[in-house]
């Protein structure tokens, strides 16, 4: 038995999910003392169901309220929950930008400081300039003048080349033992800017993700020792505690690939388009292999473009349902889409989706909330995404052996019993206008038995 | 497909069989039927426009730079109704490109050396008639190798490209081969005829030809001919065996059923009496025939064809076999059986008996004179039908009945009833009361209808006369219902 | 005269995307950000016929060599096009009076509007390609007869470079040059006068690119905007489909797939005949085959829609699975001419079959 539990603003929603099937789902209103009562909210789903066996895992999924507390970035006063940040930027580069300054008013409102230093390598690992470490620490130090304790690294080509990153990072901690940093190149992924968002939120969460973790881990303790804690990440996969503590952007845009992955258990189909309706809006995803379909650099519910795997979702006015549900039945006529209401007013528009019978659109999700299912039963899993130059077939199928090889250590080393990866999507993909022998690796994989 | 052909033309098919196609991996290889007038060896795609009807294209060159061009070369072929393309391995083909071939019914082949190829293929579609007596040559020595009419058969239906071949009696069931061969709509058909043992003719051997030329027709007539004296020795050696083996087996159940000592001739025979047995009995639906009966010696071969390790031996108009396995049981004995009446290419419609497993040889007794009675219960049912002793039960007793006369009978006795309009709903209510020990409730359930309805017709039945309350009228109630119904002898 | 400001970036990005099938919408941010920061200090930036400039007018065209992937990894600075302008103005001896796009396509059409922002200067409605094709001698300027250089082009690190070579030289000099600085640089070149240009160049091009933009920044559903796309730019959809295959054949089995390069879209069609679209392609989709049948070839566009999110999706972002339009957009008719198709048609990409346009008038 698993259980998934979902936090937002003012409620804990819960689910206990045994073989695929809900056992009981319940929801409870945020008050204090909070810890005591999601306890409490825990033991209500294991006291009626001993008998069936122990629970195996509780998996937390705290996007909204790490989200919040990143919106909460810029307007300082309002709030008496967390708030992300601040931290300082040190990018490494072979000559500065025109302007400095990113253009995302959340990434400008988590930032303290900016600074810059020569050094960076290119897409295919040579040096642009070498690393200039003094400035580095200059910068450095002008940054821990606004206070800031955590420090994003972005040297660009980190991704294939990271000993800038390590070597700023060697210098730095020896200087300030206290400071904690974020690597770009840990984050990973193609493109500066995206690599440098994603650092930047990385940062800003360290201590609230740390105090969440602390804290919800002590109330998984509650069911004994047999029952493990995991957190939701945003491809649709859980992570450690561990893990999260030092990457806890994977925390985010958690809820909508929960609710796909949810939807996919809920309607009992591995491959489908999946239609997430709230009040005013439907978001179409897939769930391709049993899985929702992510993509990297994609502008998710913060709006800013992460280089870690969000669910891609296809945001559309509830007024064009209709012309949706047309597209879709074309597309597919025999399952053109499960619909699941993901808020309580989302019923509706779910209702009048799958009101006609030949649409072959299908519903699910109206008595249990589809992402704490999806978060109940996620499992370990791994994305690498990479630029690498081969110059032949056989050393492109070697190079993407080895990835999809380290992509299923990565799936083990998150906490996935030996063995029990598999390869979920690999793709080479050749970049244009550039010599034939460059390609883009994209390899994703996931604990857990074909479906 | 075109008309004018040239008669010396071999098609894809038998370049696939016996040319230098049969090294190649094919693709939508369902429309081989095609004959090839000539091969086209292109390096460029706007060569195929110029390529008479039934080429075959060999691609090459910038003609083969992709699976693209591969695409393209099939369309363009297409056009040109040429026969075949042909490329080189170096183009994976997908799935797009198989569906696409399939589509447009252009069989597509890769081959490692595309040229190459062309100048065998080239060879091989000048000399049609090096590449037919090569086939014929090739059957002749395939048959004198093989022993039975079902491998003498094959060999046509194997080797001979485009043609399905069978081997059919005179009243048209098929002995061996291709049950297809001979319903309507097929091509042109080639046949002789194949005498048995005793000289008079037997059965024809029957092929039909995908496409066909004269020569062609020839050559498929020749291989035909050629199989018949090895058929006819076949058939005897067989026929004459299965006689003596049936007379003597037959002869040896009888003294083992009515408990003499022949255990050593059963063991001879190959006949297992020790262990779990497992009896059948095998039955002509409806009706009953004599051990001598014509059909017995198609019987035993396809018995043996299926289960070559049982005995099966005919003893009064039916035909004795078991099964002997530590784990055997009933139901999966019923299973094989039913797969058996069903594929099994029977001269008449079978029913099948299953007895209770019994432990050596008075259990075996015990099993056949069971599996007897479930096979008189199922011949009743009609062709297909196998029935379990086990659970028949004393119902086994109801085969024995005289069901005819009883009915017969029961018209008389129950003429009121039987005159009714609605007898059959009545009799039917009739039985199913009966069989109920006369709860309305279950009778309801059983027939699917509510109460109210089975006590109106009850009402009406009492109204046609017929007592239900007196219980020495019941028995002989119960078995006018059962005869009627299993005769439908109340319709006049 | 037209403008060019901050404002009508978004529409330009759209419009960009559409004409360049390689890149489609894939996400530049940092261009974008440098060419709204360029527009902010030196915008707006006057868009002029090629009409109103004096004869002797001396024009260069911007653009860029290379890929968008080194791009996205390393955005330019926003230095480049001075250190570029200035480079071939030392070289020629004299002062640029305007600005023309190599191409008003893909990132390329940014890069002239940032140039001409940076160093203040009109940039011209016109380029040499109509859309994006992989050399930069693939233009309809070297069919005039213009010629490419003296050229100069700017690394990511800074690196200036100038080069007096000819047309085929230049390419591949460049090309090895560029691979070397990192994955692209900003090139000037074809410098010619106002006078030399008028036969040599496509006109409008930047206009059209914008009236696209802005029906692809404010269409909200499919059908308004293939109507739109139709009406402006001829666009004709010629089949949808999903995606069934990427990549070279060599697919094995699972979620493995090995493309080469060239890389091919295999589009299954939803309903009907269930027709096969095969999209080939190297960088930028360059054939249409359907079921074995030419529908369409480069130098006119290829182009994939993204049916819900009504996005063009360029050949490194489209994954198997994914629904999508297939559109044709006729390119200008300077390309159709036997000149034209023998520089930029299928024969010239290595596909040895006829521009469909071709078959018709034999």
């Amino acid at each position: 038995m698993r259980i998934g539990v979902r936090l937002d603003a003012t409620r804990a929603h819960g689910v206990l999910v045994h073989a695929g099937r809900v056992l009981a789902s319940s929801s409870i209103s945020k008050s204090a003392p909070f810890d005591r009562q999601l306890t409490g909210l825990l033991r209500q789903f294991t006291d009626p169901f001993t008998q069936r066996g122990t629970v195996d895992s509780v998996t937390w999924d705290i996007s909204a309220v790490l989200e919040g507390s990143l919106r909460r970035a810029g307007h300082k006063h309002d709030s008496t929950a967390p708030v992300a940040g601040p931290v300082g930027v040190l990018r490494l580069l072979p000559r500065s930008p025109y302007a400095v300054g990113h253009t995302s008013a959340l990434v400008n409102s988590l930032v303290a400081h900016v600074g810059t230093a020569r050094g960076g390598h290119d897409l295919f690992g040579t040096e642009l300039a070498p690393i200039d470490l003094e400035s580095a620490a200059r910068e450095t130090a002008k940054a821990r003048a606004t206070g800031v304790t955590a420090l994003a690294v972005i040297a660009t080509g980190a991704s294939g080349q990271a000993a800038h990153e390590q070597l700023v990072a060697a210098r730095l901690l020896g200087e300030y033992p206290d400071l904690r940093l974020c690597l770009s190149h840990e984050v990973g992924g193609l493109g500066l800017l995206e690599r440098e968002t994603t650092t930047v939120v990385n940062a800003a969460l360290f201590d609230l993700a740390e105090e969440l973790v602390t804290r919800l881990e002590g109330v998984t303790k509650a069911l004994g020792g047999a029952t493990s804690c995991w957190f939701a990440s945003g491809d649709g996969g859980r992570v450690t505690p561990r893990r999260l503590r030092t990457l806890p952007v994977l925390g985010l845009s958690t809820t909508p690939a929960a609710a796909l992955l949810g939807a996919a258990i809920l309607s009992a189909r591995t491959d489908t388009t999946v239609l997430l309706t709230d009040e005013n809006t439907i978001s179409i995803g897939h769930v391709r292999d049993g899985l929702p379909h992510v993509e990297s650099d994609l502008r998710g519910t913060l709006g800013v473009r992460l280089s870690t795997p969000q669910p891609a979702l296809t945001v559309r006015p509830a007024r064009a349902a209709a012309e949706t549900a047309a597209l879709l039945t074309e597309q597919n006529p025999a399952n053109a889409g499960v619909v699941v209401p993901v808020t309580p007013e989302g019923a509706n528009l779910a209702d009048w989706l799958t009101s006609d019978p030949h649409s072959g659109l299908s519903a699910v999700g109206f008595d249990v909330d589809p992402s704490t299912v999806g978060t109940a039963c996620a499992e370990p899993s791994a994305w690498l995404d990479l630029v690498v130059t081969a110059g032949t077939q056989d050393d492109l199928h070697r190079q993407q052996s080895l990835l999809e090889q380290r992509a299923l250590t990565l799936v083990e080393a998150g906490g996935a019993r030996p063995g029990s990866g598999r390869v979920i999507r690999s793709a080479a993909t050749s970049l244009g206008f550039l010599r034939g022998d460059v390609y883009r690796l994209r390899v994703r994989a996931s604990a857990g038995t074909r479906p | 497909m075109s008309r004018n052909r040239t008669p010396e033309q071999l098609s894809v098919a038998e370049l696939v069989h016996f040319g230098p196609l049969s090294r190649a991996h094919a693709f939508a290889a369902e429309n081989l039927d095609r004959q090839v007038s000539q091969v086209n060896l292109v390096s460029e795609l706007d060569q195929i426009r110029q390529c008479e009807p039934h080429a075959a294209v060999v691609l090459h060159g910038s003609a083969a730079m992709g699976v693209w061009a591969v695409e393209s070369a099939l369309r363009l072929a297409w056009e040109r109704n040429a026969s075949c393309v042909i490329a080189p391995s170096e183009i994976a083909v997908t799935s797009s490109t198989a569906q696409l071939a399939e589509r447009l019914r252009v069989p597509l082949f890769v081959v490692d050396d595309p040229p190459n190829h062309a100048l065998e293929l080239s060879a091989t579609v000048a000399d049609t008639e090096a590449a037919r007596a090569r086939l014929t040559a090739r059957c002749a020595v395939l048959f004198g190798d093989r022993s039975s009419v079902r491998d003498i058969v094959g060999v046509i239906n194997t080797e001979v490209p485009g043609v399905t071949a069978a081997l059919v009696t005179k009243d048209g069931n098929v002995i061996a081969g291709r049950s297809a061969v001979g319903r309507k709509g097929g091509g042109r058909r080639v046949q002789v005829s194949v005498a048995g043992p005793d000289g008079q003719q037997w059965a024809e051997l029957v092929a039909e030809l995908a496409s066909s030329s004269p020569s062609w027709v020839e050559t498929v007539e020749t291989i035909l001919r050629l199989a018949r004296a090895p058929l006819t020795a076949s058939i005897g050696r067989s026929r004459l065996a299965v006689a003596r083996r049936t007379a003597r087996e037959r002869l040896l159940l009888e003294i083992l059923l009515n408990g003499g000592d022949a255990t050593e001739e059963a063991e001879e025979a190959g006949w297992q009496l020790t262990g779990r047995h497992v009896a059948v009995v095998l039955r002509a639906a409806g009706r009953t025939v004599g051990a001598d009966d014509v059909d017995t010696p198609a019987i035993v071969f396809t018995w043996r064809d299926s289960f070559a390790h049982l005995p099966i031996v005919p003893v009064d108009g039916a035909w004795v076999s078991w099964w002997t396995a530590r784990s055997i049981e009933p139901g999966h004995v019923a299973e094989r059986l039913r797969q058996y009446l069903a594929e099994a290419r029977l001269p008449i419609a079978l029913t099948a008996g299953v007895g209770v497993p019994g432990e050596d040889l008075v259990g075996l007794r015990r099993s056949i004179t069971e599996a007897r009675l479930a096979a008189a219960v199922a011949s009743r049912l009609g062709g297909g039908s196998v029935e379990l002793f086990g659970e028949l039960g004393p119902r086994a007793l109801l085969a024995c009945l005289p069901i005819g006369e009883i009915a017969a009978a029961a018209r008389v006795a129950l003429n009121d009833l039987i005159a009714a309009p609605d007898a059959e709903v009545l009799i039917t209510a009739l039985a199913a009361l009966l069989d109920c020990a006369g709860s309305t409730g279950q009778a309801a359930a059983r027939l699917g209808v509510h109460r109210n309805t089975v006590l109106s017709r009850i009402e009406r039945i009492r109204a046609r006369g017929v007592d239900l309350d007196s219980p020495d009228q019941r028995l002989a109630l119960h078995l006018a219902c059962y005869s009627l119904l299993s005769t439908r002898q109340w319709q006049g | 005269m037209r403008t060019i400001s901050v404002d009508d970036l978004p529409a330009i990005i759209a419009g960009s995307a559409l004409l360049c099938s390689a890149a489609g919408d894939t996400s530049l941010d940092g261009l974008h950000n440098v060419t709204a920061e360029l527009l902010r200090r030196g915008g707006p930036v006057s868009l002029v016929e090629l009409s109103s400039l004096e004869p002797r007018a001396l024009c260069a065209a911007v653009g860029v060599i290379g890929g968008f992937a080194p791009m996205i990894e390393l955005p330019p600075s926003g230095h480049e096009p001075e250190l570029a302008i200035r480079a071939l103005e030392a070289r020629l001896g004299r002062r640029l009076d305007a600005l023309v796009s190599l191409n008003a396509a893909g990132p390329n059409a940014l890069f002239a509007i940032a140039a001409a922002a940076a160093l203040r200067l009109p940039l011209v409605d016109c380029d040499g390609m109509g859309r994006v094709l992989p050399l930069i001698s693939q233009t309809t300027y070297a069919m005039a007869g213009l010629s490419i250089g003296p050229l100069s082009a700017v690394s990511l690190a800074g690196d200036v470079l100038v080069l007096d070579s000819d047309q085929h030289r230049s390419d591949s000099l460049l090309r090895a040059a560029m691979q070397a600085a990192g994955g692209w640089m900003l090139c000037a070149m074809y410098p010619s006068t106002a006078r030399q240009l008028t036969t040599a160049a496509i006109l409008g091009s930047t206009s059209r690119l914008l009236d696209v933009g802005r029906l692809l920044t404010t269409a909200t559903d499919r059908g308004s905007l293939l109507n739109g796309l139709a009406s402006t730019v001829k666009a004709r959809l010629i089949g949808s489909g999903r995606v069934v295959e990427l990549g070279h054949a060599t697919r094995t089995t699972g979620a493995r797939h090995y493309p080469a390069v060239p890389t091919s879209v295999v589009v299954d069609e939803y309903s009907g005949t269930r027709r096969m679209i095969r999209l080939e392609g190297q960088s930028e989709l360059l054939l249409a085959i359907i079921d074995g049948v030419v529908a369409g070839a480069v130098p006119d566009v290829l182009c994939l829609i993204d049916r819900h999110e009504l996005r063009v999706l360029g050949m490194e972002s489209v994954a198997v699975g994914d629904h999508v339009d297939v559109l044709i957009l006729p390119a200008a008719p300077t390309w159709h001419t036997p000149e034209g198709l023998a520089l930029a048609g299928p024969r010239a990409f290595g596909f040895p079959v006829r521009h469909p346009g071709e078959g018709a008038r034999r």
